[in-house]
């Protein structure tokens, strides 16, 4: 798939942006601050209806505009679907909005939204991944299948939900209130949980293969293993992926079961997937401590590679691929890898490169377009000289 | 200066105390009052007035009934007194009286658990569900708590609670929509469905 058409409307800094878009390969140009990362930014909203980079979508919202809207065209093997997300700020006070999606002009719920536009976004924090706390090992595992498991999303809804309950339980149970009232908790913990830890464990299963490959196109030599890490067990954070959803189910319950007095003294639930990790190694040994910075940059790079090609395998169709400033960041080997890696994809590869400033060189064939004051024309801007 | 009168800004602010009025729709609700008759303030003094004096809960089960009385349901004859579904709000109970196919009591829990609003298992009507189920013959009771985490937490520790009294305890079915298409209906939904079949 890709993105046809696409409209922002009082999204941060873009009052209205409007925007026709193809396959291969774009390169979006133009100094910071000009709304680039934003333009990122606004699809993936519409592909994962909450923003990777805000923590709330409120925060997305124009300075002192009373509604924001974004919208899709995207071009699929199923034919053009529209997408569309409009955000009304709600009555006097601090910014809270009212979401109302429609796809294809029908009202529809957010989880009806998640998938008609797939994404694999790479931010430049992302290049932290190997080395960086696992939350964002977690957010790599939740974006990539929230978009192609339609119940994932829902599920996660539901566990985060039980677990800020109980965890408030317990709280209570500390400060003088009903001792036991947290596990009632439990049930709705395990059957959300079990859905994630079980959805978890196929995706890295299908990924890691993918990333291995991906590693070796990249220039690297050495053995990429990435290995999903439940945290099914207390402090036992080791544990080995589970074959399916009732063996997680049995585990978890059996893992918050042991966990209880650590969890009453600690008045915070200790175990479940929102403490998974994904371990990466490179020749076995861990990387985040015995890779180099650059080859920790490779495996990011493969990670992101093996993402689009596991969407391709998953749905039969093409991701979108989101590279905000990545290449400025990365050396002249590893720049050059990644260009020839998209190039070999295939056509069909939407991919929107940011670039600042004068940028990588980019192959021939890709199409420019140039970003300044929040408008948007054809071209580099690097050869042209100011009036 | 303010624009309006403050009596009108204070009838507002009494609106807007009431569940899905923000504070826009409070004034419109307060503008509209502006020349009414006497008749028509009236009644609303009265109304409001009766159902402060006239209208509390059920001592039995919870449900709204006339002060110091049992509710409509608890009086009614012929009703299956071994038999309880327990609910957490009032309207749920006028949604499963609408539906005509129970023939039971209720008990209204009066909420759900909720540790994030501070609402602990004290808060519920849960004691006098006890007290109900040792005292009064109860063989069965329904939780028909929603089916949301809140709602399916509730459940579990009502279940935990009144597991030693050996009461038989059920949960309604969760399942397609009666009229519905397979096709619409959500996974969960399905699921559920799937796992609770029944013989055809």
């Amino acid at each position: 798939m890709h993105l046809a058409q696409l409209r922002l409307f009082a999204f941060r800094g873009h009052q209205d942006l409007r925007l026709e878009l193809g396959p291969g390969l774009t390169v979006i140009h133009g100094p910071n601050g000009q709304g680039k990362t934003t333009l990122l930014e606004g699809i993936a909203v519409l592909a994962l209806t909450q923003s990777p980079l805000a923590g709330s979508l409120a925060d997305c919202l124009a300075w002192g505009a009373p509604a924001m809207r974004l919208s899709a065209a995207v071009a699929g093997r199923r034919g053009p679907v529209a997408v569309d997300l409009r955000c009304d700020r709600t009555e006097a006070g601090p910014v809270r909005l009212r979401r109302r999606y429609r796809v294809d002009g029908h009202p529809t719920a957010a989880r009806a939204v998640l998938g008609r536009l797939r994404v694999v976004c790479f931010w430049p924090d992302d290049l932290g991944l190997v080395k960086g706390p696992a939350g964002g090992r977690r957010r790599l595992l939740d974006v990539a299948i929230s978009q192609s498991d339609p119940g994932y999303a829902e599920a996660g809804v539901r566990y985060r939900r039980a677990l800020e309950q109980r965890n408030a339980a317990l709280r209570q149970a500390r400060d003088g209130g009903p001792p036991l009232a947290y596990q009632a908790w439990d049930g709705a913990l395990l059957d959300s949980g079990a859905s994630l830890i079980a959805a978890r464990a196929d995706f890295v299963a299908a990924l890691a293969p993918l990333a291995q490959a991906a590693l070796r196109e990249v220039g690297e030599t050495g053995a990429l293993g990435l290995a999903y890490r439940p945290a099914l067990a207390g402090a036992d954070a080791r544990a080995a992926p589970p074959a399916d959803r009732a063996e997680a189910r049995e585990r978890l319950a059996d893992g918050l079961l042991r966990g209880g007095p650590a969890d009453r003294a600690r008045a915070q639930t200790l175990v479940g997937p929102h403490r998974d990790e994904v371990e990466m190694t490179l020749d076995g040994r861990p990387a985040r401590a015995f890779a180099s910075q650059g080859q920790q940059r490779s495996i990011v790079l493969a990670v992101k590679v093996a993402e689009v090609r596991h969407h391709r395998e998953a749905s039969g169709e093409e991701p979108v691929l989101l590279l905000d400033d990545v290449l400025s960041e990365l050396d002249p080997e590893r720049q050059g890898a990644l260009l020839r890696i998209l190039a070999g994809e295939g056509p069909a590869l939407q991919t929107l490169l940011t670039v600042a400033g004068e940028g990588p060189h980019v192959p021939s064939g890709a199409r420019h377009l140039r970003m300044d004051g929040g408008r948007v024309r054809p071209g580099t801007g690097a050869a042209q000289a100011p009036p | 200066m303010p624009l309006l009168p403050e009596p009108l800004d204070r009838l507002a602010a009494e609106f807007a105390r009431l569940p899905g009025v923000g504070p826009k729709t409070a004034q419109r609700f307060a503008l509209q009052v502006v020349g009414w008759s006497v008749d028509a303030s009236r009644g609303l003094e009265r109304a409001l007035a009766d159902v402060r004096d006239g209208v509390g809960r059920c001592p039995t089960c919870g449900f709204i009934a006339p002060t110091g009385e049992l509710c409509a349901v608890c009086r009614q004859s012929g009703r299956d007194t071994g038999l309880v579904c327990v609910v957490a709000g009032p309207t749920d109970v006028l949604a499963i009286e609408r539906s005509g196919g129970y023939r039971g009591l209720y008990h209204v829990l009066g909420g759900t658990l909720s540790p994030i609003d501070g609402v602990g298992p004290e808060a519920l009507n849960l004691d006098r569900l006890e007290a109900r189920v040792r005292e009064s013959g109860v063989r069965e009771v329904i939780v028909a708590t929603d089916a949301d985490v809140e709602g399916e937490a509730t459940a579990a520790y009502l279940a935990e609670r009144l597991q030693p009294t050996g009461v038989s305890l059920t949960r309604p079915a969760h399942g397609l929509p009666v009229g519905g298409e397979l096709a619409y209906a959500d996974e969960r939904t399905v699921a559920q469905a799937l796992t609770g079949r029944l013989p055809v």
